[in-house]
C-alpha cells in the first residue's frame, strides 16, 4: 500500500497486517534489538508493536510517515520492557532455539553476528546516545520527531547526537579501519 | 576520498545490525495468528456490544425510576437494590480506599465490602497502594494452618507480572462464596500489604471483587501450597528446567530433525489443538492470559493430556513419537532413537522444528516424565 493510504484505514485485516510487517517488520525488529540487545526481547517487542499497530491503525493520522509511527511505538515499547526487565513475560516453555537469557549467551551474540564492526561500536554506546544516533542516523527521523518520541527537548536531542557522534568518531579513529590519503 | 567519520554514518544507514534476517516469515505468521485470528475466534467480541446495550438500557431505566419516583414504600426496594444508603443526586459510588499499611508492621487485610462494589477498570497494579517496581519480598500466609511460605526472590516476578497486567474488566471473576484463608503478603519499605488469594479459583480479591490471576501465578501457587498436586509437580519440574536455562546449564546443538519425528501419535501442536477441541476435559481451571488479554483455562483430559498456555502436555505413556519416545523412556533410549537435542539441560531436552523449539521432554530420575508440544509466540 502506498504511504499516503495508511492514514485512511479504520482497521486492518490479515493481508494488510502482513503487508505492513513485510515492509517494516525487519526495521522494527532491528530497532528493538539495538535498544535492548536481546533477540528474545526484540521478538516480543516486535510482536507487541504490530499488535498495537493492528489495534490502533485508525489513530494514525499521517502527520509522520508510517515508518516513523511504528518506530516511535517500537522505541517506547522497548524502553518499557527495559524498565520492567525484572518482570519477564516468559512462559514456562522457552522457545528461542539458540539463545538463553544468560549474559554469556548475549555476549556470544554480540561477538559473532554483527554485520559490520560499526554495529559493535554502536551497541557499546550508552542507551540514551544509542537511541538518538540510530533514530537520526539510520532511520532519518528529524530532530523534532526524535524529541517528540523521546519526550525530551530538541536541544537535548542535539546535545546527545553530538556526544554520540564524538564517541563514534573517537572509536572509529582508534580502530584505524580506514586508509587516509 | 570520503571522510571516514561520515563513512560510518553511511554504513549505519545502509546496513542492519545483524547479518541474518531475524524477522522471519514464521514470526510474521505467528503475529497474524495472535492478532487477527485469535480476535476473530472470540465470540465475546460480538456479544459485547449487545450485552453493553442491554446493561446500559437497564441502568438508564433504573436511574430514571429512582430519580422520578418519590421515595416511599414502592421505591425503597429499588434504593436497597442499588446498595442502600445511596441517594440520588449525591455521589453514586463510595470512594475506593486502598489497603492501609500499618505502623506496627502487622499487615492489615482488605476489609470486605458491605456496600455494592464500585466498577473497577484498568490494570490491577493501578489500584494497589504500592508500586510493583519497588524492592519487596512476597510471601504467602495461610490463616488456617498458620503457615508462611516465602516466594523465592527469583520468582517474585511471576506474581508481579500478574498484578501488572491483569485487567479488571476482562479478568473479573464471579463473587466468591467462601472465606479465604490464604493471603499474598507484600512487604515494601517495612510496610506490609495483603491481598486475599483463592487457590481453587486462582483469584485475588480486591475491593470486594474477585479477579483471575494469570497461569504463571496459578502454577507457582500450586507448587508452593500443593506441591504434591498434579499442577504442583509439573510446576516444580518446569521451574527447575527454566532455572537450569537461566543459569546457562545447557548444551546446544544445531542438529536438524524431520518434523514428523517430533510429532506425538502422528500429530503436531496444531493437530492436537484441533483434536482436543472435540473432547470434553475432565476439569478446567481458569486464568487470565496476560499475553492475549483474554480468559483462558488449563484443561485436564481423562486420557492423560493437560493443556497449558500454548502447550500440550502428555503425561501418559500411550502417547509416543514415531521413534517410540514416550513417558518412561530413558535418556539413553531418547538419544539412541532421536539423537541429541538442540537445547539440553538436566531436566529438559528441546528439539527444534524450523526456527523454534517445539518438542520437549522433561526428565525426572533419568526418565521422561512429560512429553510436551508447544506453539511458539
Amino acid at each position: 500500500m502506498e504511504e499516503q493510504y495508511w492514514k485512511y484505514l479504520n482497521g486492518m485485516d490479515a493481508d494488510l497486517l502482513r503487508e505492513l510487517m513485510e515492509q517494516f517488520g525487519q526495521e522494527v525488529w532491528n530497532l528493538a534489538y539495538i535498544l535492548t540487545k536481546r533477540h528474545d526481547l526484540a521478538d516480543d517487542i516486535t510482536q507487541d508493536v504490530f499488535f498495537n499497530a493492528y489495534r490502533n491503525i485508525r489513530f494514525f493520522r499521517g502527520e509522520s510517515s508510517i515508518q516513523t509511527w511504528l518506530l516511535s511505538i517500537t522505541r517506547n515499547t522497548s524502553i518499557n520492557y527495559l524498565r520492567t526487565a525484572f518482570i519477564r513475560k516468559v512462559t514456562l516453555m522457552e522457545w528461542v532455539s539458540d539463545l538463553g537469557n544468560s549474559p554469556s549467551a548475549e555476549k556470544e551474540v554480540l561477538e559473532q553476528t554483527f554485520s559490520d564492526d560499526i554495529w559493535r561500536m554502536v551497541m557499546e554506546l550508552p542507551l540514551k546516545y544509542r537511541e538518538v544516533l540510530i533514530l537520526f542516523g539510520k532511520y532519518e527521523l528529524s530532530i523534532k520527531e526524535i524529541a517528540k518520541t523521546l519526550n525530551i527537548s530538541e536541544g537535548t536531542v542535539k546535545s546527545r547526537m553530538s556526544r554520540a557522534r564524538k564517541k563514534m568518531n573517537n572509536w572509529n579513529e582508534g580502530v584505524g579501519t580506514y586508509e587516509r590519503s | 576520498m570520503s571522510d571516514p567519520n561520515t563513512e560510518w554514518m553511511r554504513k549505519l544507514k545502509e546496513t542492519d545490525p545483524l547479518r541474518e534476517k531475524t524477522f522471519t516469515p514464521e514470526k510474521m505468521e505467528a503475529i497474524v495468528m495472535k492478532t487477527v485470528h485469535s480476535r476473530r475466534k472470540s465470540p465475546r467480541n460480538k456479544q459485547k456490544p449487545r450485552v453493553f446495550a442491554y446493561t446500559a438500557a437497564i441502568a438508564v431505566a433504573a436511574v430514571l425510576l429512582v430519580g422520578i419516583l418519590p421515595s416511599g414504600p414502592y421505591t425503597g426496594w429499588l434504593l436497597n437494590a442499588f446498595g442502600g444508603g445511596w441517594n440520588v443526586g449525591e455521589q453514586a459510588m463510595p470512594p475506593i480506599s486502598s489497603v492501609p499499611p500499618t505502623e506496627t508492621g502487622q499487615p492489615e487485610t482488605e476489609p470486605p465490602s458491605e456496600t455494592a462494589s464500585p466498577t473497577l477498570t484498568g490494570k490491577l497494579r493501578e489500584h494497589l497502594p504500592f508500586s510493583t517496581e519497588s524492592e519487596m519480598t512476597i510471601s504467602i500466609h495461610d490463616n488456617q494452618s498458620g503457615g508462611d511460605y516465602q516466594v523465592p526472590a527469583g520468582r517474585n516476578y511471576v506474581i508481579l507480572q500478574s498484578l501488572n497486567w491483569v485487567d479488571l474488566t476482562f479478568a473479573k471473576a464471579p463473587k466468591a462464596d467462601s472465606e479465604t484463608s490464604v493471603f499474598l503478603r507484600f512487604t515494601v519499605d517495612n510496610q506490609s500489604y495483603e491481598i486475599p488469594y483463592r487457590l481453587e479459583t486462582n483469584t485475588v480479591e480486591w475491593m470486594g471483587q474477585s479477579f483471575y490471576m494469570d497461569d504463571g501465578t496459578m502454577l507457582l501457587m500450586h507448587r508452593l501450597l500443593q506441591p504434591q498436586s498434579k499442577l504442583g509437580i509439573i510446576a516444580q519440574l518446569f521451574e527447575q528446567a527454566q532455572q537450569e536455562q537461566e543459569n546457562d546449564q545447557v548444551e546446544r546443538s544445531n542438529d536438524v530433525y524431520a518434523s514428523d519425528r517430533l510429532e506425538v501419535n502422528g500429530r503436531d501442536y496444531n493437530g492436537w489443538e484441533k483434536e482436543l477441541e472435540k473432547l470434553i476435559p475432565k476439569s478446567e481451571q481458569n486464568y487470565y492470559n496476560i499475553q492475549t488479554e483474554k480468559m483462558d483455562n488449563i484443561r485436564q483430559y481423562e486420557s492423560g493430556i493437560l493443556t497449558l498456555n500454548l502447550s500440550v502436555v502428555f503425561e501418559d505413556s500411550t502417547f509416543q513419537t514415531k521413534d517410540n519416545i514416550r513417558v518412561g523412556s530413558t535418556e539413553a533410549e531418547v538419544l539412541k532413537a532421536l539423537g541429541k537435542p538442540n537445547l539440553k539441560s538436566a531436566s529438559k531436552w528441546s528439539y527444534q522444528i524450523g526456527d523454534f523449539n517445539r518438542f520437549h521432554l522433561y526428565f525426572q530420575d533419568g526418565k521422561v516424565a512429560y512429553v510436551v508440544l508447544t506453539l511458539p509466540l
